[in-house]
């Protein structure tokens, strides 16, 4: 006889009755049935709390790396003099001064200013901007550009140029606000730098470097002097002087 | 967007059908174990020669067959049993190496408890075979399944399935003591 005849009468071989009860099988089944269910429950639930922790994590999720809360504070290279330097008198005598707000740079051209003010325009498009005539404003040579948004908010630009790197440039505009604390920074993956300074009463400060030696300097105002009451929110801020350090 | 919607929607269906349908699972269920029970179990008691160890193993796989009943079609029940069922004895040989205990000599007499002497001898040397060509021999011979078949029931390829089973075929004529044919060699 063949093997493979013997294998295959293997099952007709005389065996012990069965133990196994249905009802045994049965339970032991149910039971499975629930822990994996409680299993595709247990992992939905996960999933939920993961996307509502994001969500609350980042309430704004178009924001991106252009929201400063998780900023570093700059730390400057000791080699580099700061202009103007940080101010030891005043800040020992006044932990939070006030904004110096002076901007000086280039002459800016007609064109510039239109698309600085349609950027501004978007970023609060609930409110009404406005500004000067922009061809009287071009014959005035002007170095810094305001544009007003309602009856008491305005934000101011203009631009410089550097011979530094970024970093550099940034760092020696470390303390150009008169702040004490060092402002917050980012670095954008094309090398630009993003210096923000801490906000006060009546304003906030935003200076942008770009890798190609042009910088922007920005400023949000409340004449109002109301704390909170800034026209943009800090994240609303740094994209807007993105927008803007775009087309300097 | 519609594709993903269709798919969620198939999911609840499928959900719905699986979780809402208890009593029928049960009664169908009932059925298939009834008759396919011992057919099992005799399966397993064929692959690791101990009753009581083939009685776990067909409840385990019973009870996974259960835990996925709603999806298992009625005429392709016995080849996902036997599935489960091979998978779960190569899964217990993995884990427990040595728990076999070859022999050197296959005994006269068999040793599964009286039931059935001849058989009991077929059995005794099937043990002596490796446990990845004994599960070939099992379902190429004893449940008469094609090579593919075979494969798609173990995972592997078609060629694998050549080889173990001229392997275990070999192994399991030297155990059985006593000179057999062979087709391969016929």
């Amino acid at each position: 006889m063949r093997i493979e005849d013997e294998l295959r009468g293997a099952l007709d071989v005389a065996a012990p009755p069965p133990v196994t009860r249905l009802e045994d099988v049965l339970a032991r089944g149910r039971r499975r049935v629930a822990v994996r269910r409680a299993r595709i429950a247990g992992s939905a639930l996960a999933v939920v709390a993961v996307v509502v922790a994001g969500v609350i994590a980042w309430p704004s999720g178009s924001r991106g790396v252009l929201d400063p809360v998780n900023w570093a504070r700059a730390t400057p290279a000791p080699e580099v003099v700061a202009d103007p330097p940080r101010n030891s008198r005043l800040c020992r005598e006044q932990t939070i001064p006030s904004l110096v707000l002076s901007l000086e740079g280039e002459v800016l051209a007609e064109e510039q200013m239109s698309k600085w003010r349609d950027l501004t325009q978007e970023a609060v498009s609930d409110r009404r901007v406005t500004s000067e005539d922009l061809r009287g404003l071009a014959n005035e040579v002007p170095r810094v550009f305001k544009v007003d948004i309602g009856d008491t908010d305005s934000v101011r630009f203009s631009r410089t140029r550097s011979d530094d790197r970024p970093s550099v440039a940034a760092d020696r505009a470390l303390w150009a606000t008169g702040a004490c604390t060092p402002p917050r920074r980012w670095t954008n993956a094309d090398g630009t730098v993003f210096q923000l300074y801490d906000a006060t009463q009546t304003g906030q400060a935003l200076y942008v470097f770009r890798a190609d030696g042009r910088a922007l300097r920005m400023e949000q105002l409340n004449v109002a002097g109301s704390l909170g009451r800034l026209p943009v929110k800090e994240w609303q801020f740094v994209r807007l002087g993105a927008a803007v350090a775009e087309v300097l | 967007m519609r594709a993903t919607l269709n798919r969620l929607t198939a999911y609840w269906m499928r959900t719905r059908q699986t979780w809402g349908t208890g009593l029928r699972r049960d009664e169908e269920f009932s059925e298939f174990f009834t008759n396919r029970f011992d057919w099992a179990r005799r399966t397993a008691y064929a692959l690791c020669g101990d009753w009581s160890e083939a009685e776990e193993l067909a409840q385990n796989a019973f009870v996974k067959a259960y835990a996925k009943w709603p999806g298992v079609r009625r005429e392709s029940a016995d080849a996902y049993v036997r599935t489960i069922l091979t998978r779960l004895f190569l899964d217990s040989r993995r884990r427990v190496r040595g728990r076999e205990h070859p022999v050197a000599e296959v005994p006269e007499h068999g040793v599964a408890g009286g039931f059935g002497e001849h058989d009991s001898a077929l059995h005794v040397a099937l043990q002596q075979v490796p446990p990845k060509q004994r599960a070939v021999l099992v379902l190429r011979y004893v449940h008469d399944l094609s090579i593919e078949q075979t494969a798609a029931e173990l995972g592997c390829s078609t060629g694998n399935v050549k080889s173990q089973s001229a392997r275990g075929l070999s192994t399991l004529r030297e155990a059985y003591g006593r000179p057999v044919e062979s087709e391969s060699a016929s």
